[in-house]
């Protein structure tokens, strides 16, 4: 499988900064992740129409909406503690947002005519698929990659996303979902032969009062029993509490499995 | 003095945003392009750049529109509509492209992209 992107984690204080580059590239019409942000929470008043009349503005403000509903998540969970909401991994979720709306390959979707064609940029579909595994509850979907020759319509596709979920949910069954989801609005919106859809639980995000009453569930990698189903692997390698709570989240991963449809 | 691929650029526009399942009509020049056009915009130099992107030569037109189409409606069946009304108007006898020699409707089929920009 070929990476598309570098989106490591940030490093440094710069919230708005990833590991190369700033988050300002063509895809965004010129515009910075930050004005898109301030322009989403200002209700996206007043209108501006270069934000408004791009493609990639659009995709990252989707991003941006579900990130916050996501972020109110957490908030409503750990009303007790009130704890702050990690900000790194929010910046995570930024770096991605940033790499993942530029536009990317042309992916036909219909007709081989030598005159015409419909295309959807890989930035779309790849917002199709996010959208789709962001359905899930307490699902927020960050990178997404294919494998195959995309550019090629029926050629067979692998799809792989990693994604963050929220403590308590079972993680093999709510992978099956972002699995479904995927599936059923790619081949909805698209005549990609989707061969396999692979889930990568990246990170579990559990309310701060779990963590600090101390489960003695350590090696939980997020399951709501302390199990994960006895199906996914660990491959972080790492020992203990691997559950990414809110000072240890983001390089924990776990395979929620691999799901192929045959079309 | 408006070219006759601007007035088409237009009637294009217009035409796709009366398609179910469009959402949008986003810029389809190259970006760099769509900024400085904007610029020379501002500074009342030039007209606004055209969404839809229309050449013409040999008798033939080049078409390519970026939209973005509803969630609710499948992506591939709007842009292909989208498509389809294009390629009708363009051939309807509208407008000629730039070398005709015989009537609109006996000139090359026209060459239309559509590129599904965003969905949702």
């Amino acid at each position: 499988m070929t990476p598309t992107d570098d989106t490591s984690p940030p490093s440094g204080d710069d919230l708005r900064t990833l590991p190369d580059r700033q988050l300002t590239n063509d895809e965004l019409a010129g515009h910075t992740i930050d004005e898109l942000i301030d322009y989403y929470d200002a209700g996206l008043m007043p209108p501006n129409d270069s934000i408004d009349t791009s493609a990639g503005c659009q995709l990252a403000l989707a991003d941006i909406a579900h990130l916050r509903q996501l972020t109110m998540h957490l908030v409503d969970d750990d009303s007790a503690a009130q704890p702050p909401v990690d900000e790194g991994w929010i910046t995570s979720i930024l770096s991605h947002i940033g790499a993942q709306v530029e536009a990317g390959r042309d992916v036909p979707v219909f007709g081989a005519e030598v005159d015409s064609r419909v295309v959807i940029t890989e930035g779309a579909l790849r917002a199709i698929v996010r959208a789709a595994g962001d359905r899930v509850d307490g699902v927020f979907v960050g990178r997404c990659r294919f494998a195959g020759d995309l550019t090629e319509l029926g050629a067979p596709i692998e799809v792989e996303v990693e994604a963050s979920m929220l403590w308590g949910q079972n993680l093999m069954q709510t992978a099956e979902l972002v699995r479904e989801n995927i599936v059923a609005d790619v081949r909805r919106h698209t005549l990609l032969n989707v061969v396999a859809v692979n889930v990568v639980v990246q990170d579990v995000r559990r309310p701060s009062h779990v963590d600090e009453g101390g489960d003695g569930r350590e090696g939980n990698d997020g399951g709501p029993e302390g199990s994960d189903g006895g199906r996914s692997r660990g491959r972080g390698g790492r020992e203990g509490n691997d559950g990414g709570g809110p000072e240890g989240g983001g390089d924990v991963s776990g395979v929620g499995g691999t799901g192929g449809a045959e079309r | 003095m408006t070219a006759p691929e601007d007035t088409v650029a237009d009637a294009l526009e217009l035409l796709l945003r009366t398609i179910p399942g469009v959402a949008a009509v986003y810029p389809s020049a190259p970006l760099p392009a769509v900024i400085v056009g904007g610029v020379l915009t501002k500074t009342r130099v030039v007209a606004p750049p055209r969404l839809v992107s229309v050449s013409s030569a040999r008798g033939e037109w080049r078409v390519t529109a970026a939209i973005g189409v509803d969630e609710n409606v499948p992506a591939e069946q709007t842009g292909r509509a989208a498509r389809e009304r294009i390629v009708e108007y363009l051939t309807s006898g509208a407008a000629s492209p730039a070398g005709a020699t015989s009537p609109a409707s006996a000139t090359l089929p026209p060459r239309v992209t559509v590129r599904i920009s965003m969905v949702g």
